[in-house]
């Protein structure tokens, strides 16, 4: 699945930390998700709208073959 | 309502801590007891008992305390545990057969879980360093 993690956060300019306190997860998570390799669980992806004011279908996008 | 996720801080470091503590007095009392060799078949199924129930209070702390992170390092330990119990499964297999080639000697049991130990750390460090 592919998503917009790491360009919102640099709009909003957050470090990967500040973000991870927000949304309450570890640093690595943050990572994780924006190198694409986790993909968050459903209240974790909807947190993650929610902070950025956009919808779910904004952030994430699936890919061929998810 | 609380929930596991509420027990931030240092709660959870203190119950693996007390529960660490739980386990060393067990296994100190019901090792020394069984080493006695008592008559009593009761005796010695009581301090088998104690034991396991020293050790449990230790491995329900971890549980808790993994409970207590986020969902990405819950799913570290997951893989974690999952590895662990793998390569424990082919080790024990191995383990067997090299006895039965005559290859390999006695094995105290004790040394299965220490190692077990050993591969659950290395286990968590390989699955942290995949999801890099």
């Amino acid at each position: 699945m592919k998503n917009r993690l790491r360009v919102l956060r640099a709009e909003f300019h957050w470090s990967q930390l500040e973000l991870a306190m927000r949304l309450g997860v570890s640093r690595q998570a943050i990572n994780a998700i924006e190198t694409g390799k986790y993909d968050p669980s459903l209240p974790l992806a909807m947190k993650i709208a929610r902070l950025f004011e956009r919808r779910i279908e904004d952030i994430f996008e699936m890919e061929d073959g998810d | 309502m609380p929930t596991r996720k509420d027990e931030t801080g240092l709660r959870p470091l203190a119950l693996l801590a007390a529960s660490m503590l739980v386990w060393a007095v067990t296994a100190v009392i019901s090792v020394r007891v069984l080493h006695r060799e008592p008559e009593s078949r009761l005796l010695r199924a009581a301090m088998v008992a104690l034991g396991v129930a020293g050790f449990l209070s230790w491995v329900v702390a971890i549980a808790r305390l993994i409970m207590t992170q986020d969902e990405f390092s819950q799913r570290i330990h997951l893989v974690a545990i999952a590895l662990t119990c793998a390569v424990t499964a082919v080790l024990l297999m191995m383990g067997d057969l090299l006895q039965t080639a005559g290859f390999l000697g006695y094995v105290p049991l004790q040394g299965i879980w220490m190692a077990m130990g050993v591969i659950w750390w290395l286990a968590i460090v390989v699955a942290s360093w995949s999801y890099r």
